[in-house]
Parts: structure tokens; sequence; C-alpha cells
């Protein structure tokens, strides 16, 4: 009798070890995945350069028939995070090919860069930018938006991780006071800078925005807008002084929200600032 | 004993308890719209999105979303489309019917049905059609009424952003069907790995795995 508990406990003693041996390697895999993936979103952010900003006297100047030829070249704000470069051909040889921008807002963790697959819209919700499948996945776009960002509503979508990187920051605009000071998204591509300003931030329910509504109407749009203007909520936070209109570009930065798998966090930002790279490099 | 196989089975149901945790991770491609139900009337208003038809005297509706976006082409000539005229089938048709059950049959979600006139002769017309809803690289079928009663399937010259262009031999009722199953949800952006669920089993396997040993050598 003695013996056959004795098994028992040993059976036991057995599987409990065998269960948390499992349970460990998941964590320590999960771990490993992540700091691999973290590690090469380093190595890429630390290829973003900065320019140095021009001083205003050392812009060069035109002669008068020059200048009144020329169009009309776009104002360059006096913003460091404009004079950021991004080398496209290094990172779409070496790292994905399907890298055609980058996204940054300065004081959080999103400095990332953003891809589009070809042929399927949720590739990169789960798999990484070394094709390996699993968390965090990459920033992306779906193949309904344009990669010149030209769409009236480009949608971007990144993962919550719950370690702080991806999309997670995005939750910063749900304080408040956070608004004010961090108010612009940074959009790089190959041949332009994009400086959008943050409008409104908050919590919306899941359904898709690029097939729920109609932006291919100016009619449309500015339903689009009054729906989002029309928002009350505790936790919409808006920023009354941007003016929008079914003329402007927005972009639109999408999240979950904890673990309401039915809602969605979004911050909205409508184009300022469209900059040729050649203006900026000059 | 019957103490420490409590614990271990309220550990057990406490573990069970969170293994939604397991989840596959945010499959999006199961949320699909599949409107072909058969409901031909229904499947017309749920993708006009908000361009509502407008009832007329003779029956028809007049469909503010099927538009023609530019000039038409006629036997390779560009000519005004001020001769056509596009207006929605009635619900009730046999058309309607026909392709509704087509696009059921195939997967397909029907996104417009209309009937197209042209008032000038012609062997071959070129139409580019409004479709609001319609996006680039989407997988259209246009299906057509031939006069002989036969459904033919025409492949669309061209399908971009709001706009599908097709070329026709004659003109009759034309259903526009989708066979892309269409996301109505966003994607799932949520971090559901299982890490949390994974410690608190590593803490409550140890601690039977503890007991089970202390037990042994007692």
């Amino acid at each position: 009798m003695k013996n056959r508990k004795s098994t028992v406990y040993l059976l036991l003693a057995g599987v409990c070890l065998l269960i948390m041996s499992v349970a460990i390697a998941y964590i320590i895999k999960y771990y490993t995945d992540n700091r691999r993936e973290e590690a090469m979103y380093e190595s890429l952010q630390a290829t973003v350069t900065g320019l140095p900003i021009p001083s205003p006297s050392a812009a060069p100047t035109m002669p008068p028939a020059a200048e009144a030829t020329a169009s009309p070249k776009p104002e360059i704000p006096d913003d460091e995070a404009i004079f950021r470069t991004v080398d496209f051909t290094a990172l779409q040889e070496d790292t994905n090919a399907d890298i055609y921008a980058w996204i940054y807002i300065p004081d959080t963790r999103i400095d990332y860069p953003v891809l589009q697959h070809p042929s399927d819209d949720t590739y990169y919700l789960n798999y990484n930018l070394d094709g390996s499948k699993g968390y965090p996945g990459c920033i992306y776009t779906e193949r309904e938006n344009a990669k010149d960002f030209s769409d009236f509503n480009t949608v971007i979508y990144g993962h919550n991780m719950k370690n702080g990187s991806m999309f997670h920051d995005l939750h910063n605009y749900e304080d408040e006071s956070f608004l004010p000071d961090h108010s612009y998204v940074y959009i790089y591509t190959p041949d332009r800078v994009l400086r959008y300003r943050i409008f409104t931030a908050y919590r919306y329910d899941d359904r898709h925005l690029l097939y729920s509504f109609d932006y291919a109407t100016e009619e449309g749009r500015s339903g689009y807008l009054s729906e989002i203007f029309g928002i009350r909520s505790m936790s919409v936070v808006r920023d009354d002084q941007v003016e929008v209109t079914a003329g402007d570009k927005l972009i639109t930065l999408s999240t979950c929200v904890g673990n309401q798998a039915e809602n969605r966090y979004l911050v909205q930002a409508v184009l300022v600032n469209d900059i040729p790279v050649s203006d900026i490099n000059e | 004993m019957k103490k420490f196989f409590a614990l271990l089975c309220a550990g057990v149901m406490a573990c069970s308890m969170s293994m939604m945790a397991f989840a596959a991770p945010s499959q999006t491609t199961g949320n699909v719209t599949d409107n072909a139900t058969g409901n031909a009337s229904q499947t017309t208003s749920t993708t006009t999105s908000g361009s509502a038809a407008a009832a007329n005297n003779n029956g028809h509706s007049t469909v503010d979303s099927v538009k023609v976006w530019s000039n038409i082409v006629i036997d390779g000539v560009e000519s005004s489309n001020a001769a056509l005229s596009v207006e929605a089938l009635p619900a009730a048709s046999e058309a309607v019917t026909a392709a509704a059950a087509w696009a059921a049959a195939n997967n397909g979600t029907i996104l417009q049905m209309v009937d197209v006139k042209l008032s000038a002769d012609f062997s071959k017309v070129t139409i580019p059609f409004n479709l609001t809803n319609v996006m680039q690289g989407q997988n259209i079928v246009v299906l057509h009424l031939k006069h002989d009663g036969q459904w033919e399937q025409i492949v669309p010259d061209k399908v971009e952003n709001g706009k599908v262009t097709v070329t026709f031999t004659s003109l009759s009722p034309v259903i526009f069907v989708s066979l892309d199953k269409i996301p109505v949800k966003a994607p799932k952006t949520g971090d559901t790995s299982a890490v949390p669920f994974a410690a608190a089993t590593v803490v409550v396997a140890g601690v039977g795995a503890a007991v089970a040993t202390k037990k042994f050598f007692s």
C-alpha cells in the first residue's frame, strides 16, 4: 500500500516538474524573442540620423530672377524631428523589402519602420521584421491605403505590447496633459517628410475604419468627421485648435485597449506639413 | 492527502479558468462579411453606405452611389455619358434572385445591382462605374444578363479605388459581385501572450512538485 502511494507521489512530482519546465521554457522563449526583435528595432533606430538644423541666416539666397520663376517651396518648420534622415534603400535591401515609411513620435518609444505586405493585410500583425512568427509584429498599413499617404484616412496598426513597445505609448494620450507637448507625428518616406498634428485620441469600437465609412466622396468624408467630432465619452482627448476638413489628409494610429477585445484606441492626426526631402537636404 | 488533492484540483481549476490565454493571436481574417444571403434587397441596402436609393414613380430606383466616372468609350471613340442611364434593379426581379443565388454559391458579396441602358447603337462599350466601396485589387466579377437570358461573367478591365471599368457587348441588368471577403473588424492588436498564465502554472506546478516530493520521502 505504502509503495503504491509512493509511486503516485513520484509520478505526481514528475508531472508537476514537467509542466513547470514547459511553462518556464515558454516564458523564456517569449522574452528571448521579444528581446531579439527589440534589439533589431533598436539597431534600426540607431541608423536614423539627424541633419543639422539650418539657421535662417545660412539659408541659401537666390538671385531675383530665379526667385521670380521658381515655384514657392513649402516652409520648413524649425523642428528637429523633420531633419532626421532614414536610409530606405538600406532598410529595404538589408532588413525587409516591405518597409516603405518610418513613423516617429518624439518622447515616446514610437520610432519604427512602417510596412505593407503586398498580398496579405494581416501578415505583419503576426510576423516580425525578420519573417519570424510571433510578437511584437510590425507597424503596418493595409493595401487599401496608398503608400504615399495620399488617402483621406491612412490607418496605421501596431500592437499594444505589455513591455511598452510598438504602439503601447499611444495610450499616453489618455492623459489630457500629454497631448499639448506631444502633438506631432512624423512620417518619413523616401522622398518626403510628412508632419501631422494630433487633433484627437479616443477609445472606439472595433469596426474596420477603411470599410465602414465612405471616404470616396466629400459628403462621406464630412460625415466621418462629424462622427468622430460627435463622440462624447470620458476617453476623448481633443485639441480644439486644430481645424480638420473633408479635404485634409489624416492618419489614424490604431492599437488595442488592454483586455477589451472589442475596443481600439485611436490617435488621429491631420497633415500640416508635406516637405520634399530634397528641400530638407539643401 | 485529501487536502493535497483538493489544493491541486483548485490549482488546476484556477489555471483552466484562464485557458482563453491560449487563444490564437489576432486572427482577423475570420471576421468577414458574407452578404450573399439570397436576400437581394438587403445586400443592396447594406452596400450603398448611406447613399440611399430614392424610389421614383415607375417603381425603379435611381442609384446614387453608382454613377459613371467620366466619359464612356463606344466602339473605341470617347463619348459623353449623357446617353447612359443607370437604375437600380427592382428587388423582386428574376435577375436579382438569380444573381443572389450565384453569389451565394460562389461565396461572393453583391456590391450593386443595376440596369444599364445606352440610347445609342454600339458593338462594344466601355463604362467606368463609380462604386464607392470598391478597393484597388479587389476581386470583382460582373454578372451580365444577356438578351438570350444567359448570364455572362465579365472580368472588369480595371478595378481601382471606387472605380470599376467594364467593357460590354450588350447592355441589360448588371450585377457587381466581390469574391473577396471584406473584414468588418479592425485587426486585433492586443498582446495576448500567455505569459501570466505560464507564470501561474510555474507556481502551481512548483508547489505541487514540492508537496509531492515531500510526501514521497515522508
